[in-house]
């Protein structure tokens, strides 16, 4: 008798779960994201695809100071420095500046060694897929042209 | 002549209905364990139609599935004996296709001189018939594990023996007070005594006439049934069970039976305990209400579901098909408060109302089973040994025993 009520008990558990879903869908309990269709989204810290920043001018915001290259523990930046031309206050700015993703180990420490917040990592996207090693040495036209997290919204 | 043709409509129509049901309940088992579980459960299986991703909420699921089987290799183990081998899933198919022959679905409709039966055979021991086909149905699992030649299927096959022989006697027990409570064992004449009132307020249903009865009943045809908590012949976690060695179409009749034998175990139950066709408070000579009520309440339902359905699941298909099930339940109940009270028409209106209720009732008792059977651990086998010889029997037999003094 004891054992019936603790099993008429249970019953009233699963049975509000699944009235409580089968009205209410995604309003209810069930916390399923149906992938392809649905995406979370990734927050704001979320370390991405790196990108290299403009200056307000067109320029790089990079001085080239290795810096990033330095701290790097997967070796996969590589600056190469020139000099700006003509009379820019800021003299030097990189000539080629190649990550090589395959490499990079996603930990950040670019990011946090930059003095000039020139490379981020909040482009919100992952690197896509490929069957060739080249698509993953993104170079300095590349990085600069990927978007930002909030700015793609 | 003509009653041949009928006959073979019956069959082809109880066949159609069988098979459907036990392909649909093998989705609503997946999908109501998901959302017990707070998953969704499968709904991916689509087809394309005019441009659109038509899933029907994961109903062409059983489809897709039947498809599959059909193309796997149907392997025959080396080893295996491969008459009984080949044999096991007709049997078990046979057996719970059998048990439906004399269940009343509605009662005798009298078109002139002619009697159209709702059910294939009203056998003045239709009870024990019952009984005996569902005892029957094991030897499918018998003998899938024993011809296998694999030691984990005769384990399977060797427990769902043991667990019929143990489960056998609490069956025999609990229907053999019922049997005294009615004073009949024609299913048909038990379904019309549950017709009147008990003690003036409760249906005289077996329910309620006898609830250790139906207690015991039900623990023990979930038993036979291999139902979860009772389903070691088959626990899918230690021994994969007798039809390990099945695959393809083989394995689906397997799969299929068990699930046909869970809407014959609800036929049951309803037979028995739940009143069969009988609509609660209102005797079969006054439908002028009860027909009209019916058919409201099953159309008001689906119309309030669809509602959820757009709602909260966006799901456009379940929508239109219950607010079209809804509307058409309601011009039915129009019809059915219109039309003269006695006549052939309003008799079939009547007969589909009951075939209604029937269904209904066995819904609400596999819903149980299913919602048992995702609420309760798997018994051990010695519990379960336990359970039948310990428990369950000795309350069997005090049971009858007080069911004689009380009718005496």
């Amino acid at each position: 008798m004891k054992g019936l009520i603790g099993i008429l008990k249970g019953l009233k558990v699963t049975f509000s779960h699944f009235v409580s879903n089968i009205l209410f869908g995604k309003k209810g309990s069930i916390v399923t994201i149906e992938y392809p269709d649905e995406r979370l989204k990734y927050g704001p810290n979320w370390r991405g695809v790196h990108r290299l920043l403009l200056r307000d001018d067109g320029t790089p915001r990079c001085v080239a100071c290795y810096m990033c290259q330095t701290i790097c523990p997967a070796l996969c930046i590589k600056i190469t420095a020139t000099e700006r031309p003509n009379s820019h206050p800021i003299e030097k700015m990189p000539a080629e500046f190649i990550i090589d993703e395959l490499r990079c180990v996603v930990c950040g420490l670019c990011v946090e060694a930059c003095p000039e917040d020139a490379i981020r990592m909040d482009s919100g996207r992952h690197m896509p897929p490929s069957t060739d090693r080249g698509h993953f040495i993104l170079n300095s036209k590349v990085l600069h042209s990927i978007k930002g997290y909030q700015d793609r919204e | 002549m003509i009653g041949i043709i009928i006959e073979v409509v019956k069959v082809a129509i109880f066949l159609l209905v069988a098979l459907t049901a036990g392909a649909i309940l093998s989705w609503v088992e997946r999908r109501m364990s998901g959302l017990i579980q707070d998953r969704l459960g499968p709904n991916r299986a689509n087809v394309v139609l005019f441009g659109r991703n038509i899933t029907l909420g994961g109903l062409l699921h059983p489809v897709a599935d039947g498809i599959k089987m059909l193309f796997k290799e149907d392997f025959i183990p080396d080893g295996a004996n491969k008459v009984l081998f080949v044999l096991a899933p007709f049997l078990a198919m046979f057996f719970v296709l059998l048990g439906f022959a004399s269940i009343p679905v509605a009662q005798n409709l009298s078109i002139g001189e002619f009697v159209l039966k709702f059910h294939f055979f009203d056998f003045n021991i239709g009870v024990l018939y019952l009984f005996a086909i569902s005892s029957l149905s094991i030897y499918g699992a018998i003998l899938g594990g024993y011809s296998s030649n694999n030691k984990w299927a005769l384990f399977g096959g060797v427990r769902a023996a043991a667990q019929l022989i143990s489960y056998e006697t609490v069956i025999g027990l609990s229907i053999l007070s019922m049997v005294m409570y009615f004073n009949t064992i024609s299913t048909s004449e038990i379904v019309s005594k549950q017709d009147s009132l008990l003690f003036g307020f409760l249906p005289n249903w077996g329910i309620f006439a006898q609830p250790i009865s139906f207690i015991l009943l039900f623990i023990a045809l979930l038993a036979e049934g291999k139902r979860a908590p009772f389903d070691i012949p088959e626990g899918e976690s230690e021994i994969i069970g007798y039809f390990v060695e099945y695959s393809g179409l083989k394995f689906a009749m397997f799969f299929l039976s068990e699930f046909i034998e869970v809407v014959f175990v609800g036929c049951i139950i309803t037979l028995l305990f739940l009143g069969g066709y009988n609509i609660p408070y209102l005797p079969a000579d006054n439908y002028a209400l009860a027909v009209p009520s019916i058919f409201f309440i099953t159309g008001i339902f689906p119309l309030i579901l669809s509602y959820f359905a757009l709602r909260y699941h966006r799901s456009y298909s379940f929508f239109i098909i219950l607010l079209t099930v809804g509307i058409l339940m309601l011009i039915l109940t129009i019809l059915a408060a219109l039309v003269p009270q006695i006549g052939l028409v309003f008799e079939i209106f009547v007969r589909f109302a009951q075939i209604l209720v029937f269904s209904i009732k066995t819904g609400v008792v596999v819903f149980v089973m299913f919602l048992i059977r995702w609420t309760l651990p798997r018994y051990r086998f010695d519990q379960l040994l336990r359970l039948s010889w310990q428990r369950l029997v000795p309350i069997s037999i005090l049971n009858v025993i007080i069911t004689g003094l009380l009718i005496l």
